[in-house]
């Protein structure tokens, strides 16, 4: 591969810099509705991949991609990974300014090679090659040719010309080119056209593609943009690898592939196994055995990321974990799996994408789109699932990072899709009691006590395993006050499904209160204001999204200093609309302001059409915690 | 024919330097294998018990060796021993020890071993780190990456990493870091240094030492010469020769060390981190000269000067003659001259980003790749100035993020940027052409870092980076307020100074529609009418935004009341300064300087009933004020209010001043207007 590449860098040296010569791709052709909110148009892109064995295929690539603007820049840029299953035959590249005119080729000192390890992982066997291009001027236009070699690799490439917001694209074309003993698998989705199949020489070659695809804008609180642009998806139809072979067509077999690369990987040393029954011996429950053995692994392993071998996707075996107490997650998952094994405790490995935003992967098209392995845990009442990389995550509790979604359960008497437990309105609950004294000098000392259930929880979930000074560092980053002193702070917590964590606060907060005059001003809405407002669009387009329920509920009693009467105090106020709803009480008694506000925000999928809606009730509210009480000494 | 004996070539130790042991009784024990029962027990540390983590001890030592081929060698030893406390301590047993390499010589790490241990049913447990499980990572042509993590880490483990590094990067002899992220109970280093090998050294930081001595002890070599005659019949002699020489010996250790933790407002940890630093002054072997390297400014200046990559490139005239032709035939004045030079480089290299003070490509490349580092670029425009016949030199320095650079101390390897001076009719000019929008004589914000260096060789000197400029921004608002509590503004923000560059930069980067869509989320609470910019393409240093907007949510207004914020809620909201006390210095970079001038009318059936009170303070010694102003006349308001802050820099002695003068200021921008309505 090496002595290719060099081959054609030679070639491009010979041809030295003749920069005459053909016009390609000027700007000035660019049709104006695809500069349209584009900072990237893509003038050409040219897929090809061709499946050549059940374990061998080739892609080659040709694009050109015009930059608009500096913000882009990067996407002049091009990196390719690489690794054992994967390489690298050629890569060739050329610049060509606003006019067409070509001023640079990627000679083979452009093209770096480089270690490619994610921020999560202490080690990955990957590396890349980069082709940086530096341009003063823009636009500027980027033509790239390559050719990427695969063996073993059961996930095939996903099309899809608009992947990005503010890109465009003139012409794109995706071909799968396949034989009638290696076939393969897609799924179409947002097409303008549907597939051409071409028979030429033995061969189907299948073909999609589109044109003048315009610029996408991001929008507040949309789907994410894989759902509403083309794309198709493929996959293999049959896996070979090493001596398995197999249909691979539906989920079932997707989870006999990751059966095949966790088997015989769960052996674990006699004395594990008897500490793990001496764990145990004494628990009637099932679910306080599973409870326990989580709780052994939490305090007796870490997470860090390794990738190396088959493409990162098969575990260490559980007694890599059992001797170094460290592995990814799909290595803790099966170092799980096996503790729990001894016990006589059946459980799953799970493949999830995982994410807070995360798209639901696509049902009806069994492929490989999975970032992340839980573990499933079916017990009498309910299934359990277990996230095993995390030392401190209660037990059972899926957070926002794997809830609600279709996972795969990995099961050898038959593996299904199942769907993640969804957090209710009532289980993602904040509530908050205060006592605020004000005192003649307008300085507050608050005592506030905090309530954080469900995903409520992750709000303060880092909080709790940090040292108290810690915990005021960086609660005086996050409380949304001025000027103010934690004189103490103190956490609780219940790890459980539906976890909770109580906080204790004490404030002290000079200046409050704000006064002028003989007036008085305190801010009913202690530290919970809403102040997001979506940004005002002349023409939403997409759904409005809300992945989650959450409600909050504060109660807060204001101490007023002797000598003051109400001047204002605000009107009671309750609004309700299809997103959420919320109300604000108060009222003043006995040298006492009592503020009680709730704010509930409902999971749904809104129309476009609601969108001013949507602002409308969040200025509402915004302006509601806003409010502030008004006094006059007497 | 004998070959003259050269030191560097052909000669081998026989004896190695003796070595040196110190015996100091309160020092822990630092045998590996050897970990004490009491350790494992610990569950946390009595001297702060928020701690996650703490290094028992961890001991370096830098020796030299010597390697036929090579020549000498630097060998660096270290030892740690971590004593883990809470699962947020785990990422402290995570290593990455990055090593160079550059044409055939490297740094290598050996003798890597680690052991982790716990305590389980009351017994040491003992797991090793296996070769399997250490990670040599090439990370690109220069650069290796050794990477592990201790096995079995628990709540409660002990482990401890022993390596060296044998390293041919003479001028690279290893720092020492005595503070880390977690509170270390000792930290100790030695360096025994053959006498031909000077290193200037430099302790920084705020803890003091506990130990630090030093001692010179002789010692003698056998050294094997190697002579060879050449003639017909090619004949090789060895003979043997004593050579005696001083070996220096200093030793280092601080104790109950703190863990750092950095703050914001703060300039590189670097500066503040206890740490001492070595610096190749010169090297002197027997029957040669002494090789300077640096010692002294002068020394920095010759050998700059003499380098290619730095005063060689500005012998390169002919490179710019077009522009040089051009110019002259085009400018109608000497300072036309100056800043067309200026805006020709600024606009034609892009910086790639790298901060260097020598050139890795010679300028002819630069020019037509039209890319370069800092170095390239402000090389470019020395060269182009003189050629135009200015007296243009380099004046090298460090940025903020690299450290601070020290005059007492010199040092050619804390240098990592270079600008422009050129004194013309009396004044001084400091140009630095790496972004495009930076107004003539004016300093990007990551130089603002005390002095830089003149690299001249008749009149070396110190150049101050801090000029007049400030962070300069302006709020002007026109406010009609109606009898239902409706507001409509019309506002005008402008600035100048490091905020105008700073905005325009943005602007720039960000495109206008993104810009716009930024600014208009800072004014969600506001219907926007209008929105127009002002000189936001241009390098005047100076911008306009303008807004013509209403609101309803900002002020309350009850039956016969309107309460209204002075500053309708556009005035900062949050104290900078949160924490309670501080350790390092407050540096805002430069003196800065917020004016708002707001001016209400109110509906003629309404009457001022309160307004905020008049406030001045100040910061002591004049090194800040705020002047809050509001008038009242018929039915207008007028609030004036100023914050300005001269100086650039607070100990940390000024922090509970610095802190409640931001209080003042911010519950100041937080009070209330009323009206009332006439009766």
């Amino acid at each position: 591969m090496q002595k290719y590449i060099f081959g054609i860098l030679l070639l491009i040296t010979a041809a030295g810099k003749v920069l005459a010569g053909d016009i390609k791709y000027p700007f000035f052709s660019i049709k104006p509705e695809m500069l349209a909110h584009a900072d990237v148009v893509v003038r050409l892109e040219e897929v090809q991949f061709e499946i050549l064995s059940a374990n061998k295929a080739v892609m080659k690539v040709h694009q050109v991609i015009t930059i608009i603007n500096e913000k882009a820049k990067n996407q002049a840029s091009l990196v390719l990974g690489y690794d054992r299953d994967c390489k690298i035959n050629y890569i060739k590249g050329y610049v060509y300014n606003q006019f067409g005119m070509e001023t640079d080729r990627v000679k083979s000192s452009d093209i770096k090679d480089r270690s490619w390890v994610s921020g999560y992982s202490l080690y990955e066997d990957g590396r890349c090659k980069q082709v940086i291009i530096n341009t003063l001027e823009y636009p500027v236009t980027v033509e790239y040719e390559y050719e990427l070699e695969y063996s073993n690799r059961p996930s095939y490439p996903q099309w899809q010309p608009l992947s990005n917001y503010n890109v465009s694209a003139e012409e794109s074309s995706f071909s799968v080119i396949c034989n009638d003993k290696n076939t393969f698998r897609y799924k179409e989705k947002n097409l303008q056209q549907p597939v051409e199949i071409v028979q030429k020489d033995k061969k189907q070659i299948y073909t999609w593609k589109a044109k003048n695809l315009t610029a996408q804008v991001a929008e507040a609180l949309a789907p994410e943009i894989d759902e509403f642009t083309p794309t198709v998806f493929t996959s293999a139809a049959s896996i070979s690898y090493e001596d398995f072979n197999s249909n691979f067509t539906s989920w079932e077999d997707l989870a006999k592939w990751r059966l095949y690369l966790i088997k015989d990987r769960q052996e674990l040393p006699a004395e594990t196994q008897a500490k793990i029954k001496e764990l145990v011996r004494n628990i009637p429950e099932e679910k306080d055995k599973i409870k326990a053995i989580y709780e052994y692994l939490q305090s007796h392993t870490r997470y860090v990321g390794i990738q190396i071998g088959i493409g990162g996707w098969q575990p260490f075996p559980a007694e890599y974990v059992d001797k170094y107490g460290y592995g990814d997650c799909k290595a803790l998952v099966n170092y799980t799996l096996a503790l729990l094994k001894i016990v006589g405790i059946d459980s799953y490995y799970t493949l999830v994408n995982a994410g807070k935003y995360a798209s639901d992967i696509p049902s009806d098209f069994p492929c490989e789109t999975f970032n992340h392995i839980i573990l499933c845990v079916p017990c009498k009442k309910d299934t359990i699932w277990l996230e095993c990389t995390s030392q401190t995550a209660p037990f059972g509790f899926q957070g926002n990072f794997t809830d609600d979604r279709n996972v795969l359960v990995v099961n050898p008497a038959g593996s299904k899709l199942v769907r993640t437990h969804a957090y209710s309105l009532k289980e993602n609950l904040l509530t908050r009691t205060a006592t605020v004294d004000i005192n003649q000098s307008f300085t507050a000392d608050a005592k506030v006590y905090s309530n954080y259930h469900g995903l409520k929880y992750e709000k303060v979930e880092e909080l709790l395993e940090m040292t108290i000074e810690e915990q005021k560092r960086e609660l005086a980053k996050t409380i949304d006050l001025t000027g103010f002193e934690i004189y103490n702070v103190a956490y609780q917590k219940k790890k459980d499904i539906i976890p909770w964590a109580g906080e204790e606060l004490f404030l002290h907060i000079p200046r409050y209160a704000s006064s002028s005059g003989n007036r008085l001003f305190i801010p009913l809405n202690l530290m919970d204001k809403q102040t997001y407002i979506p940004e005002k669009l002349e023409n939403r387009t997409r759904d409005i999204l809300f992945h989650r329920y959450e409600c909050d509920i504060d109660t807060i009693v204001y101490l007023i200093p002797l000598g003051y009467q109400p001047e204002h105090i605000p009107d009671n106020i309750h609004l309700k609309s299809v997103f959420g709803e919320y109300s604000a009480q108060t009222f003043f008694k006995d040298g006492k302001v009592v503020y009680i506000r709730s704010n509930a925000l409902f999971k749904g999928r809104y129309p476009a059409s609601a969108y001013n809606d949507l602002i409308d009730f969040c200025k509402k509210v915004a302006k509601a915690d806003r409010e502030k009480a008004v006094f006059i000494k007497q | 024919m004998k070959n003259q004996h050269s030191f560097c070539q052909i000669w081998i130790f026989l004896i190695l330097m003796g070595c040196f042991i110190s015996g100091f009784s309160q020092s822990p024990v630092m045998k590996f294998g050897k970990v004490g029962i009491a350790d494992l027990k610990m569950t946390k540390y009595e001297i702060d018990t928020s701690a996650p983590a703490v290094v028992l001890f961890d001991k370096g030592k830098t020796t030299f060796t010597y390697n036929q081929e090579k020549g000498f060698q630097l060998n660096y030893e270290r030892h740690v021993r971590v004593k883990i406390l809470k699962k947020s301590g785990y990422d402290n047993a995570t290593f990455k020890i990055n090593l160079y390499q550059k044409d055939d010589n490297s740094e290598k790490i050996t003798a890597l071993k680690g052991r982790t241990y716990n305590l389980v049913d009351g017994k040491i447990v003992e797991d090793k780190l296996s070769d399997n499980a250490v990670f040599n990572e090439q990370r690109d042509k220069n650069h290796k990456i050794t990477t592990f993590t201790m096995p079995n880490i628990r709540e409660g483990s002990v482990f401890e990493v022993k390596y060296e590094i044998a390293s041919d990067f003479l001028f690279n002899l290893q720092d020492w870091s005595f503070q880390y992220s977690i509170p270390a109970k000792w930290s100790e280093y030695e360096t025994t240094i053959p006498e031909f090998f000077v290193y200037y050294q430099f302790a920084k930081g705020y803890i003091p030492f506990f130990i630090n001595e030093s001692d010179s002890k002789s010692a003698s070599i056998v050294l094997t010469y190697k002579d060879r005659t050449v003639g017909r019949v090619t004949k090789t002699d060895y003979y043997n020769e004593t050579v005696n020489f001083f070996n220096k010996y200093f030793h280092w250790v601080c104790k109950d060390v703190p863990a750092f933790i950095e703050e914001p407002y703060m300039t590189a940890s670097d500066n503040f981190i206890s740490k001492i630093e070595f610096e190749l002054a010169y090297t002197q072997f027997p029957q040669q000269p002494r090789k300077l390297y640096t010692t002294t400014w002068e020394g920095i200046t010759k050998n700059l000067l003499d380098d290619k990559d730095f005063g060689g490139q500005l012998e390169k005239g002919h490179l710019v003659k077009d522009q040089v032709a051009f110019i002259n035939a085009t400018a109608k004045s000497s300072e036309e001259k100056m800043s067309m030079a200026y805006d020709y480089v600024k606009n034609n290299v892009r910086w790639n980003n790298k901060y260097l003070i020598y050139t890795s490509d010679n300028l002819r490349t630069v020019l037509n790749n039209k890319t370069g580092n800092v170095a390239e670029i402000n090389l470019l425009l020395i060269l182009l100035l003189n050629e135009l016949g200015f007296n243009a030199d380099p004046v090298v320095l460090s940025t903020r993020e690299n450290g601070m650079l020290y005059p007492t101390h010199p040092s050619l390897t804390k240098l990592n940027y270079l600008i422009c001076r050129v004194v013309f009719n009396g004044n001084e000019y400091l140009l630095d052409a790496t972004d495009p929008m930076l107004p003539f004589n004016m300093l990007p914000l990551r130089c603002m870092n005390g002095q830089g260096r003149l690299i001249n060789k008749n009149n070396p000197q110190w150049v101050d980076l801090l000029r007049n400029e400030k962070y300069i921004s302006m709020q002007n608002a026109q406010v009609t307020i109606s009898e239902n509590g409706e507001i409509s503004c019309t506002l005008e923000n402008s600035g100048s100074g490091y905020t105008a560059l700073e905005v325009k930069s943005n602007y720039k980067k960000e495109g206008k529609e993104a810009f716009t869509k930024k600014r208009k989320e800072k004014l969600k609470d506001w219907e926007i009418d209008e929105i127009s910019f002002e000189s936001m393409d241009s390098t005047k240093n100076s911008y306009k935004e303008k807004y013509v907007m209403n609101n309803q949510e900002i002020a309350i207004a009850s039956s016969n009341m309107i309460y209204l914020n002075v500053l309708l809620n556009l005035g900062d909201k949050e104290n900078p300064f949160k924490l309670e006390k501080r350790e390092y210095p407050v540096d805002f970079g430069c003196p800065l300087k917020d004016t708002y001038l707001f001016t209400y009318q109110i509906p003629d059936n309404y009457v001022v009933e309160l307004l905020p009170q008049n406030a001045r303070v100040s910061l002591p010694d004049d090194a800040g004020f705020f002047n809050f102003n509001i008038i009242t006349n018929e039915n207008k308001i007028v609030v004036t209010s100023q914050l300005s802050i001269n100086n650039h820099m607070f100990v940390p002695t000024d922090y509970p001043n610095l802190k409640e003068f931001f209080n003042m200021v911010i519950s100041k921008y937080a009070e209330q207007i009323v009206l009332k309505k006439k009766a």
